[in-house]
């Protein structure tokens, strides 16, 4: 794994940039799931009147 | 200890885009499978329903592996994407064409519009998978030596073991969208209908 890796730069920065991204993504994706779950962004088929 | 933490984190995503991603795939085989137009309209009902909110999402984890691949091992990604060229650009043309046909199929202006794009849908959404699991079998059975195009075009991702994964994938997507879907009616019924638990059990299909 070592020789198919990058450099350490490379590497350093990208688990920085994903940690940084996760912190942004998990609480945004656990909030739509949330929100899916309880059906408050259920589909409608019908227009609303 | 670098390579390594690289590594976890695109397995962690890989799980995401398996476990989200699969159920997403796998409600396309039911909608494929769930009969003629008017017998399978409550399952292709609850499908949208239960897919609109969350699809692109879900869909977010495979460009998220794609990056740490690419940015972390360089090198295997090259190897990797260079002999398994065909089987992932058939996966990426059913991802594009599943995602149009999703977003469009509410939008047909005639009935013979609206199959083809039904059709489009649950047929890409088997098809994705199983060029995927055969892309994962055929690393698997060690048939992408390191280097540009080194391995076999075709005969890397059509042996046994990639083809038995393709088919593997598409299985697990289906048992994941089952469980996810069969959650999702009971939250819609219970959501929709108060009395719904007065209603005969003969009833299979509730009208969520």
């Amino acid at each position: 794994m070592e020789q198919a890796a990058a450099p350490d730069a490379t590497l350093a920065a990208l688990l920085i940039a994903a940690t940084v991204g996760m912190a942004l993504l998990l609480p945004a994706l656990a909030w739509l799931f949330r929100l899916a779950m309880s059906g408050r962004l259920a589909y409608e088929e019908e227009p609303r009147p | 200890m670098l390579a390594d933490l690289a590594a976890v984190l695109a397995l962690v995503g890989l799980t995401a885009y398996v476990v989200l991603g699969g159920a997403d795939f796998g409600a396309g085989f039911w909608d494929l499978t769930a009969g003629g137009a008017e017998r399978g309209a409550p399952v292709r009902a609850m499908v949208k329903r239960a897919m609109s909110p969350v699809w692109e999402a879900n869909h977010v984890w495979l460009i998220f592996v794609l990056v740490v691949l690419w940015t972390a091992f360089p090198k295997a990604f090259g190897s990797i994407t260079s002999t398994l060229a065909i089987p992932l650009f058939l996966a990426a043309l059913g991802i594009v064409l599943r995602g149009g046909a999703f977003a469009l199929k509410g939008q047909a202006a005639t009935i013979a519009e609206a199959r083809a794009l039904g059709a489009t849908f649950a047929l890409s959404s088997v098809l994705v998978p199983f060029f995927l699991g055969t892309s994962a079998g055929a690393i698997a059975a060690g048939e992408v030596p390191v280097g540009n195009a080194a391995g076999e075009l075709w005969g890397s991702w059509t042996g046994t073991l990639p083809v038995f994964v393709g088919l593997l994938a598409v299985a697990t997507g289906v048992h994941l969208a089952a469980v996810f879907l069969g959650a999702d009616s009971r939250t819609c019924c219970r959501r929709r209908s108060p009395w719904s638990r007065r209603r005969p059990r003969t009833q299979r299909w509730p009208p969520c």
